[in-house]
């Protein structure tokens, strides 16, 4: 009921680099971080700085949005666009939109980019997810042979 | 869009907020995540972490791809291959691969061998509890195990109780105690109920019940009307309660002979956290229960009740709220075009629009309910072997 007493028509979006981006109310409902700010005033246009969130990412999750707000869309092309979407991305693109959907408070956007990215380390070696989650070893080299030794048929 | 972007920032590499990463790490399958415990220190005290444990089963749950099935038989190739090494084997089939191509094969990697185990007890959130027992002249020996086949962790035998009933001797060799496993959410434990399968001649059962952790078998009280045909259909888990049905004021010789009155019927629940019963009633719609045994059982997490009032018809009601006398509804009514002369089926799992049924000369039936279409399947499904199952990363103990 919240936004419905909202008056605000016009919301203005400003990300990291400058970039504007104008959205309806229904748009944002699933920002909850800019949604609990639009709640408390009263006014008929605002303009909200996202000094964490990039352009392009801003742009991207607009799009996101907008489809999954949309009733006239069916299941079936929400879902076709969901692959879509994860597919033109590249590994960095998933890890900023993700920090972005934990920032913006985005519970089912956050859970569709943590899947997506689960689904680019399953099966993937220790290795490649050090690199790709740029995280650097703390073992010693006998303590992770030792690890490995443990749960030995995981590796292969 | 190249040019734009070097014009502001340039996003550094990301490293995700430590918070974040369980997210991720959530959606990952039990064999990566024991991998990935090689990482860093953080993420192999995160993965053993009950907290993330949890939230993993709470995603895993929802998957529900799996169940896990268990036979006497090995399975190098095909499913079906029909020699027996008497070792006990548990496959995992994920539901959707089943239903759409019954045949598939099977990877090494997708079974695992587990030794002279007879039973299983039960399975939730993600582990197994197998049974198994051995016998002298003088009596019987029961012991269970509790088994994660995601993790490969098998614990040692637990719960050893002898069992000396008078009995001839050459019984023995038959157990006489049925088994059930079900997770107690108010205590977070896991608990086994055994209920002797005979019944003495004042028709009481003895009801028996271990908290795993402390692995102490205490008597409770038995059960307000005795349940009959425990094997078949008895002791269905559903969020912390085991189910079995009832007959009031029953002659065992009788049940299989004669219609009874639906009135007699009961469900008997007994709830894991407090150890006290709750009875419901069987849905109105019928007045009495056909001389082949009803069944109880739990579809899409509802429980189930599932009759054939005659040898044509197949009907299954659905106890929409838990523990709602007023809740059942008829959920489906399967009708074979011509009589069939072994028509007893049992209802097992239900996998978005699929049925699986066996039936009692153990064929397995896929039945879509939406198109009523059949299908038979040369995998071999039955209650006594199938059990649903999600993988986890719970521990045992």
């Amino acid at each position: 009921m919240a936004a419905e007493k909202s008056s605000i028509k016009i919301i203005t979006l400003i990300a990291a680099d400058g970039s504007v981006f104008e959205v309806e109310p229904n748009i944002v409902k699933e920002m909850k971080t800019v949604q609990s700010y639009i709640d408390e005033l009263d006014q008929n246009t605002v303009s909200i700085p996202l000094p964490n969130v990039f352009g392009n990412d801003l742009a991207m999750i607009i799009e996101y949005c907008k489809k999954h707000a949309s009733e006239e869309e069916t299941k079936e092309a929400k879902e076709e666009f969901d692959f879509e979407f994860v597919k033109r991305m590249k590994s960095d693109d998933k890890l900023r939109l993700l920090q972005a959907a934990s920032y913006l408070n985005m519970e089912s956007f956050l859970q569709f980019m943590a899947k997506a990215i689960a689904a680019e380390i399953e099966n993937q070696s220790v290795e490649f997810v050090r690199d790709y989650f740029q995280i650097e070893s703390d073992f010693t080299p006998e303590e992770e042979a030792e690890l490995r030794k443990e749960n030995e048929w995981a590796f292969k | 869009m190249d040019v734009q972007s070097a014009t502001y920032m340039t996003p550094s590499p990301v490293v995700l907020s430590d918070d974040l990463i369980p997210e991720v790490l959530s959606f990952l399958s039990v064999k990566s995540l024991l991998r990935m415990r090689c990482v860093s220190k953080s993420w192999r005290a995160l993965i053993s972490d009950p907290v993330f444990v949890k939230l993993h089963l709470k995603k895993s749950s929802t998957r529900k791809t799996l169940f896990s099935l268990m036979k006497k038989r090995p399975l190098s190739e095909s499913v079906d291959t029909h020699q027996s090494d008497g070792k006990v084997y548990c496959v995992l089939y994920p539901k959707s691969r089943l239903l759409h191509n019954p045949s598939f094969k099977l990877s090494v990697d997708s079974y695992y061998l587990s030794n002279e185990n007879r039973n299983i007890a039960g399975s939730c959130n993600g582990l197994i509890c197998l049974t198994g027992f051995s016998f002298t002249f003088t009596y019987r020996e029961y012991w269970l195990r509790i088994w994660n086949p995601a993790t490969r962790t098998l614990s040692p035998k637990i719960g050893y109780f002898r069992d000396s009933s008078n009995c001839p001797h050459e019984m023995y060799s038959f157990p006489a105690f049925d088994f059930k496993f079900g997770y107690d959410n108010s205590t977070d434990t896991y608990k086994v109920v055994a209920t002797n399968t005979y019944l003495t001649h004042n028709l009481t059962c003895l009801v028996r019940i271990l908290t795993f952790g402390d692995n102490v078998w205490r008597d409770i009280e038995s059960f307000p009307v005795a349940p009959q045909n425990r094997i078949y259909s008895g002791g269905v888990y559903l969020g912390g309660t085991l189910n079995w049905l009832a007959i009031r004021d029953y002659f065992p010789h009788n049940v299989v002979k004669f219609a009874i009155p639906v009135e007699q019927f009961r469900i008997v629940s007994l709830d894991l956290g407090t150890e006290t019963y709750n009875q419901y009633m069987l849905p109105r719609g019928f007045d009495e229960m056909p001389p082949d045994m009803p069944t109880l059982g739990v579809l899409g997490d509802c429980l189930c009740f599932s009759y054939s009032p005659n040898k044509i018809n197949f009907v299954i009601w659905k106890m929409q709220i838990f523990g709602v006398d007023e809740s059942w509804v008829q959920f489906l009514k399967i009708s074979y075009q011509t009589q069939h002369p072994d028509f007893h089926v049992v209802p097992l799992f239900l996998f978005e629009d699929t049925l699986i049924l066996t039936s009692h000369k153990r064929q397995s039936i896929f039945y879509n309910w939406r198109n009523n279409t059949v299908e038979k399947i040369n995998v071999t499904i039955t209650n006594y072997t199938t059990t649903d199952y999600v993988e986890s990363l719970v521990s045992i103990f």
